[in-house]
């Protein structure tokens, strides 16, 4: 989809923003690895005497439909929703930058395949192929963070790939082939500084999107097994229990957001910065 | 094509406008979209909720698990092998074609015949030989004797369907059944009109509507909010929430199901008796039961619910000790054990699930839950490596032979008996119990079979359900025996309130 | 002109029918026994040849290419396979799910784009005033909601708390506004955003200064100089992001039950239904498709600068 888009950024300051994004992204990554210190007691102890029990002292977010301290599990849920998403954005980015850099510098007709197959997956809706391959594999935590990498996998390799390509026609570099140096060698030491710039921006725009995919994948019962603890599970839970027990939904889904808020601030701040024409999401 | 859509479509009209014009149409929630309409195709106890208004079988379950006469209006055994059934006259299919002796024979051949790929074909597997008598008699001749034959006949699965009918009945039903086929909206609600020619009478409501609403809380609001007349099983935890709400009836009913742990008996560790009596200790079932259901569930009294004829009904062999479990681990050598349990995403189950999974750890062991659809979650617990697995069975015919047989039998390996359990001696009590008349003898086969099961453990009966719906008190007349899916409307009323149809 | 569209077409179908193998290979690779699922496991109790037999009948037990192949052209003739559980064509599944989402994105877009062009347009005329901090702000947030949460919200505010809406269910109008309003507030917030940065974009622009100063007044300005000419990177985006969008009517139709495709496709995947699976899939990509090609259509109209190879 090729549209001419006015590419005057207007220069605007790297935003305090981007700083706050990435405090929030920290600050939640850091409590969900020290849960076991900032939790009142095991996200999976549960306490058949003590169900569905409002907000307290004891419990600020109150307990589960099995007794469970709802801070418990949303403290452990960000492994399952936040770092594991963060893992599936890293290996989208990863496997994306290789086969994007093999397909911007490999001959015609292997570039023109691989593109052709990128091209294939980009054209269906990102949640919907990630749920076909959720069909193929079976539901599972790292099963949907597979389907997640695979599918945002095109984003990162269409990226490379253009870095790639500019870069190789540049003088200096097709001088240095030409002086001997071995091509792999000149491509990885040009190349690499201007795609790392971009692949940061559209990683952290990417990892948005995906914290969400994946905490919905689990919501539709398709990801997290229990009891393990995670955002999207416990908002399906709450869900059956909205009558009885409404602020069981408050917390998960405050996770999530301030979680895509992060990624978002953080995002759009360092492609502002850097002025790299990534794609949106 | 089109034509068909339009004559669906003005169908649905005029059964709405008809259903304004004279009477009540009930409203009902299903939890999911059915598969089929075809009762021998659909497995889903919803799926029978809905045929059950479309066609009828030929005998029915009474109070206390009776049986009482549905399209058969006298059955006789001439010899002990011959289970002779007479028609009642004058029934027809809602196409007009006439119900007799052939088209009776032709459903059953049906169900039995493996193209059609029915799961209820078991049910009728015992019949050996069917021979027309006449017009509206006929025999099923079972040798050796199947007692439980009579029983069977009476669940959903053997509706009577038209003769010739194909893949198409799946969508556009035709049966006997108090209710006609209106229309099918698929994924949002299925609709039924009253059938005035029906041979009990013509039904009292108009219409039914099943509508598709498949989270219960969804399920409760509409109730409350007066769009739904009738609700089924009800959690225990919404019950609690409607108690005592104006113009709302809390039903409770003698329920056939019952809630299991499941253990495969040739699993290196689960073949120790010890390990399954262990964990069969480390299980506090009462609190369970009172923690999770109130009083919607009854502790296990033995494999059979208390409404299944000959049920055991006696106080659990293995109470809650969890030093005793501990100890028995430690003879059997299966401390700090890695296990799984299965389940299937139905949801009901999962909190149970996380319950056992809990008890379990607490005595040394390592179990954790493995949940998944149920086409993957059937394949793991019917083969070789099958662990733990928490599930339920509906004894639906109300005779002990239909879940021991099924879910016990050593022929059923491979099939619906995943815990691979193959005892002779309990093959032979089950064959025998089959082949005994009802009476004193009967029961204590019966007696000694799940004496054996309790003893053996190859599953652990966790608790009895008990039945729930809910409806608003302008219904009355409804009848629901044993299961939710047993669901009888013909005699089914809803006073007015201020007039108008009874749903939005 | 029609060159360049006949052009993507052709390229967006050659992907299509790719995509069509890839994950018919996908699914086939990991399907486990295909005649259990066909006709269920007590299949695997019959006699070894009539499980043969039954097998050769339904074609399964032709290698996987050729398999891949007559799928492929039975996409091409129209026929996407029979649903394994109900025994339907895929076709007429689908038609009868589709206008149920249809009607979801219909009733969405009006209010994503009014609420996305209008929030937009007035922070980028309020910038940098307390009003902008505010409402930009609120898009941020609103970005990041997921829409998952944003239903569950509503129902307890509309449905439970208030009882003015139901909270589920497939329906006329009343059960639809929930769920549009959803996917609405869903899709507006990118929306805004985007406005607000082209037309922020296009009021810097000289001759718009230029404009300012020769006196007329911020919404002679706005109008006349800004949304016409920030229309086109806020319809790109718009147009990538419809993609995403059909992803989140997935979740708003799981929250409220509305019997769409995305639910179907849910359904589909609790009982293995690799035929119905697909079609969902063909369906995204070939809505993608012709949405982008429509999107492409309009600038070809509207904006006379722009031209294609």
């Amino acid at each position: 989809m090729t549209a001419p888009i006015s590419a005057r950024r207007r220069g605007r300051r790297l935003h305090p923003s981007g700083a706050t994004g990435a405090a929030l992204l920290v600050a939640l990554l850091l409590a969900s690895l020290l849960a076991p210190w900032l939790a009142p007691r095991a996200p999976t102890e549960i306490d058949l005497q003590r169900r569905l029990a409002p907000p307290s002292a004891a419990e600020p977010l109150g307990t589960d439909e099995l007794g469970r301290s709802t801070l418990a599990r949303v403290l452990y849920g960000g492994r399952a929703s936040l770092l594991v998403a963060v893992a599936a954005v890293l290996a989208a980015a990863l496997g994306g930058a290789t086969l994007g850099a093999l397909a911007g510098a490999a001959p015609g007709r292997l570039d023109a395949a691989l593109m052709r197959l990128v091209d294939a997956l980009l054209i269906c809706p990102p949640l919907l192929l990630a749920l076909a391959i959720i069909g193929a594999l079976g539901p599972g935590l790292w099963h949907a963070a597979i389907a997640l990498a695979l599918v945002e996998l095109p984003v990162f390799a269409r990226l490379t790939r253009s870095v790639v390509i500019v870069t190789r026609d540049l003088p200096f570099v097709e001088a240095a082939v030409a002086s001997g140096a071995g091509r792999a060698r000149v491509l990885a030491r040009h190349v690499l500084p201007a795609a790392v710039g971009a692949l940061t921006v559209q990683a952290s725009l990417t990892a948005g999107f995906v914290v969400t995919a994946l905490a919905g994948i689990s919501f539709l019962g398709l990801g997290v097994q229990p009891p393990t603890p995670d955002w999207g599970d416990m908002l399906a839970r709450a869900r059956t229990h909205l009558l009885t027990a409404p602020w069981l939904m408050l917390a998960p889904g405050a996770a999530v957001t301030a979680a895509v808020l992060g990624c978002n601030l953080l995002g759009d701040a360092l492609r502002d910065a850097l002025g790299s024409p990534a794609a949106r999401g | 094509m089109a034509f068909r859509r339009c004559v669906a479509v003005a169908t649905w009209l005029v059964a709405t406008l008809t259903s304004l014009a004279l009477g009540q149409v009930l409203v009902t929630a299903l939890p999911l979209n059915p598969t089929s309409l075809d009762p021998h195709r659909a497995i889903e106890g919803y799926s029978f909720m809905v045929t059950n208004q479309l066609y009828d079988t030929l005998l029915r379950l009474g109070e206390g698990g009776a049986i009482e006469p549905g399209l058969a209006q006298a059955w006789s055994r001439p010899e002990p092998t011959v289970l002779r059934l007479e028609l009642r006259q004058g029934v027809r299919f809602h196409d007009g074609r006439p119900l007799d002796a052939e088209a009776v024979a032709a459903s059953l051949r049906r169900l039995a015949d493996p193209a059609t790929g029915s799961r209820g074909a078991f049910l009728v597997a015992a019949i050996d030989d069917i021979v027309i008598v006449d017009d509206l008699t006929l025999d099923l001749i079972s040798d050796p004797p199947f007692v439980p034959l009579l029983a069977n006949l009476t669940f959903p699965a053997t509706a009577i369907v038209p003769p010739g009918a194909g893949p198409e009945l799946a969508r556009a039903p035709i049966g006997t059944g108090p209710f006609r086929f209106g229309a099918w909206r698929d994924g949002d609600a299925v609709e039924l009109v009253a059938d005035p020619d029906y041979w009990g009478g013509p039904p009292p409501l108009a219409g039914v509507r099943f509508r598709v609403i498949p989270e219960r809380a969804a399920q409760l609001i509409a109730f409350r909010a007066g769009d739904l007349q009738l609700i089924h099983d009800v959690p225990p935890d919404a019950f609690l929430a409607l108690e005592g709400a104006p113009g709302i009836e809390l039903v409770r009913y003698p329920s056939d199901r019952t809630s299991y742990l499941e253990f495969n008996v040739q699993h290196p560790i689960l073949r120790d008796a010890r390990v399954r009596r262990a964990m069969a200790h480390a299980i506090d079932a009462p609190l369970l039961v009172a923690a999770l259901f109130r009083d919607l569930a009854l502790p296990p009294g033995g494999p059979l619910a208390p409404l299944v004829r000959y049920a055991l009904n006696e106080p659990d062999p293995y109470p809650y000790d969890p030093e005793r479990a501990r100890a028995l681990l430690r003879e059997a050598g299966a401390e700090g054990a890695r296990l799984h349990i299965d389940l299937a995403t139905d949801g009901d189950l999962d909190d149970v699930a996380q319950v056992l999974q809990a008890a379990l750890n607490a005595v040394g062991l390592r179990v954790e839950l493995r949940v998944n659809e149920f086409p993957a979650f059937f394949e793991l617990t019917t083969s070789e490596g099958a662990e733990l697995s928490v599930g339920f069975w509906g004894s639906d015919t109300l005779d002990p032979d239909f879940m021991l047989s099924i879910a016990l039998h050593s022929r059923e390996i491979g099939g619906n008996n995943g815990s691979r359990y193959a005892e002779a001696e309990f093959d032979a009590l089950l064959e025998l119990g089959a082949a005994t008349e009802d009476g004193a003898e009967r029961a204590a086969v019966y007696r000694a079979a799940q004496l054996r099961v309790m003893a053996d453990l190859p599953m652990l009966p966790l608790y009895h359900h008990v039945g729930t719906y809910a409806k608003r008190a302008e219904l009355t007349g409804e009848r629901v025996v044993a299961s939710s899916f047993q669901l009888d409307l013909r005699a089914a009323r809803l006073a007015s309130t201020e007039g108008g149809a009874g749903g939005r | 002109m029609l060159a360049y569209l006949l052009g993507r077409l052709a390229a967006g179908a050659v992907a299509i029918a790719l995509l069509t193998v890839v994950v018919h290979a996908l699914l086939a690779a990991t399907a486990g026994d295909p005649l259990v699922a066909l006709l269920g496991p007590t299949v695997r109790q019959l006699p070894l040849e009539q499980q043969a037999r039954l097998r050769a009948e339904a074609g399964l037990d032709r290698p996987w290419a050729r398999q891949a192949a007559d799928h492929l052209a039975g996409v091409l003739r129209g026929d996407l396979g029979t649903s394994r559980r109900s025994g339907r064509p895929v076709t007429a599944e689908l038609r009868d799910r589709l206008p149920a989402t249809a009607a979801l994105a219909l009733a969405a877009l009006p209010l994503a784009l009014a609420l996305g062009l209008a929030v937009g347009t007035a922070t980028a005329a309020a910038a940098r005033s307390w009003l902008d901090t505010l409402l930009s702000g609120l898009l941020l947030v609103g970005t990041a909601v997921p829409a998952y949460w944003t239903g569950l919200l509503l129902v307890l505010a509309f449905s439970l708390t208030l009882g003015w809406l139901p909270s589920s269910g497939g329906g006329g109008a009343r059960h639809l506004l929930l769920p549009a309003l959803t996917l609405g507030l869903a899709a507006a917030a990118p929306l805004a955003r985007i406005t607000r940065s082209s037309l922020l974009d296009a009021l810097a622009e000289p001759h718009v200064v230029a404009a300012r100063a020769r006196g007329l007044s911020g919404a002679q300005v706005l109008w006349r100089h800004g949304l016409r000419n920030a229309w086109v990177p806020i319809l790109t985006v718009a147009g990538l992001d419809l993609g995403r969008m059909l992803g989140g009517a997935v979740f708003v139709e799981a929250v409220f039950a509305w019997p769409g495709v995305g639910l179907l496709m849910v359904d589909a995947i609790a009982a293995r239904d690799a035929p119905l699976v697909q079609g969902v899939v063909l369906v995204g990509a070939a809505t993608v498709l012709a949405l982008s090609l429509i999107v492409d259509l309009a600038y070809l109209r509207l904006d006379p600068r722009v031209r294609y190879r």
